[in-house]
């Protein structure tokens, strides 16, 4: 047992020894595996950025649908009781017609000549009375829309369902954006994980032929096929490492500082940075066990191609 | 404590015999000299006592392991039992004289203070005393042989192969490293030299095995260079 960890330990130590000796060969892959690290961390970073953007412009938007004034409270008891039995529909909130024109009023208190036109009509009150429905997800609308048609004798003909236009624009255009930066963190993310395996494959295999002697020499005293394979290992995890320590403090120092200079764009960074700043060791741990599969992963294909014991 | 019965060794499919049904027995203790021009097949003999090389066909018992039973796992462990020196002395050189002796016993798991306590004894052994921080290029030619026995022998190995220790260095270190495995042979480890050095195998009046064209062509108790 004493053997055995006194054994772990020298493998973890020459390993250590092989990791500084190899300076120039250990600063090209960590250097990569860092880049590496980020592109998935900022690709993450992002990934929740724009949900939480995505999320905060949907909970905004709802679908106004105009009645006839001549419904019955019966009619649109029924329509909405309709409206609530569709899956997606979160909320089915009544505008009468007095408060719809409240609203206008509301909206338009800087509008003198809107509030005029309004005054002159005096008592009339030409705003429909009005469901607003929240949905989960707007784009899928197709069973609200057939619950509407179901209803279309109450609906009011001159005014059309309202799906918020421009704001349903903005969901469609920032879920474009995130799909895509997605898309690209994931492929870019994927391309360098690639090359971190093939730089670090390279330098086991250089660590390998610069050690040959030494090699040797251990398999003729009697070293373990694991004694002498186990530094290579130990060599490349501490790329991983150090990669996941330096691409940790990037991202904390750089990405997360500069974080509130993106909410004057109207993306929301708050819950993605109180993430980040709530739980670091967890992030650095998961950044530390990904850095080490990469580079666990290349020494063992270098040694299953070189190392011939 | 070695025996090779009807040993052949054939590189490639259809090629010359390295080695042509080979067979001796070296007793405990004994120190043999093997002899040969370049290619008779000894550099293959010590290969296959080794394992670094798999025979052809032939029986080999070395140490009480029969080499027909021997897992590969186990390769490690008949190598703990065989210390092996190089002409070319195989150091590492960044190490020092201490940690390159002992490196042997870092890989078998030994304590550091087991180490500490058996390191000093074989470094006095072979009379390096007071070199212990040297690097190996900090040393002479003799010296850094001594530092390849020192670390073949550190664990006391039942057997030591010397693959020509002697072919780089002057006659004077060379009689130095002679006379120093002799001093091993005293101690009861069974020595197997290889040498070209004529007159190291003629003053010695040692048991002398020659090989030519992978046979045996003879076996002199106390034997000198070109009895064969």
């Amino acid at each position: 047992m004493r053997r055995s960890m006194t054994t772990t330990l020298r493998v973890f130590r020459y390993g250590l020894d092989n990791f500084r000796r190899n300076a120039w060969l250990t600063t090209a892959a960590t250097v990569v595996m860092t880049i590496t690290l980020l592109i998935i961390i900022v690709t993450v970073f992002a990934r929740f950025v724009f949900n939480d953007t995505i999320d905060q412009v949907r909970q905004k938007i709802d679908i106004s649908v105009y009645l006839r004034d001549e419904d019955t409270p019966a009619q649109i008891q029924k329509f909405v009781g309709d409206l609530k039995n569709v899956p997606d529909v979160t909320s089915v909130e009544y505008i009468s017609k007095s408060q719809a024109r409240q609203v206008f009023e509301t909206q338009n208190k800087t509008e003198f000549s809107n509030l005029q036109a309004l005054a002159e009509l005096g008592s009339d009150n030409p705003f429909p009375a009005s469901l607003k429905v929240k949905t989960k997800d707007p784009n899928k609308l197709d069973n609200l829309n057939a619950a509407i048609a179901k209803n279309k004798s109450l609906l009011d003909p001159t005014t059309p369902t309202s799906y918020s236009g421009e704001r349903k624009e903005a969901i469609d255009k920032i879920a474009n954006v995130s799909q895509f930066s997605e898309t690209a963190g994931l492929v870019a993310a994927a391309v360098f994980v690639v090359i971190s395996i093939m730089i670090v494959f390279n330098t086991i295999r250089m660590a390998i032929f610069n050690r040959r002697d030494e090699i040797e020499m251990m398999k003729l005293i009697g070293a373990e096929k694991q004694f002498i394979r186990g530094p290579f290992i130990v060599e490349a995890a501490l790329y991983g490492v150090l990669a996941a320590v330096i691409s940790f403090i990037l991202m904390y120092a750089v990405v997360l500082t500069r974080a509130d200079s993106l909410g004057q764009y109207d993306i929301v960074v708050g819950n993605s940075v109180h993430f980040f700043q709530a739980w670091p060791a967890a992030i650095l741990l998961a950044q530390m066990v990904v850095g080490m599969l990469i580079g666990v992963f290349s020494a063992q294909l270098a040694i299953r191609r070189y190392l011939k014991l | 404590m070695i025996l090779l019965d009807r040993v052949t060794k054939i590189y490639g499919k259809e090629g010359t015999p390295a080695l042509n049904r080979v067979s001796l027995h070296v007793e405990p203790k004994e120190f043999v000299i093997l002899v040969g021009t370049s290619g008779a097949g000894k550099s293959s003999l010590l290969k296959i006592l080794t394992r670094e090389e798999r025979p052809t066909s032939g029986k080999i018992v070395v140490g009480g392991i029969d080499y027909d039973t021997l897992k590969d796992r186990n390769i490690p462990l008949l190598r703990r039992k065989i210390g092996v020196v190089f002409q070319d002395f195989k150091l590492l050189p960044q190490r020092t004289v201490f940690e390159n002796i002992a490196f042997a016993l870092e890989i078998v798991g030994m304590t550091n203070r087991e180490i500490r306590h058996t390191v000093p004894k074989v470094i006095e052994l072979v009379g390096l005393t007071g070199k212990e921080n040297k690097f190996p290029n900090e040393l002479s030619g003799g010296e850094q042989q001594r530092v390849a026995i020192a670390r073949a022998v550190v664990r006391q190995p039942k057997i030591l192969i010397a693959d020509e220790p002697t072919g780089n260095l002057d006659p004077k270190h060379s009689w130095d490293i002679v006379r120093l495995l002799e001093k091993i042979n005293r101690y009861g480890t069974t020595v197997l030299l290889t040498t070209h050095n004529q007159d190291i195998v003629n003053k010695l009046k040692r048991r002398v095995i020659t090989i030519d064209h992978g046979k045996v062509i003879s076996d002199v108790a106390q034997g000198s260079y070109n009895q064969g």
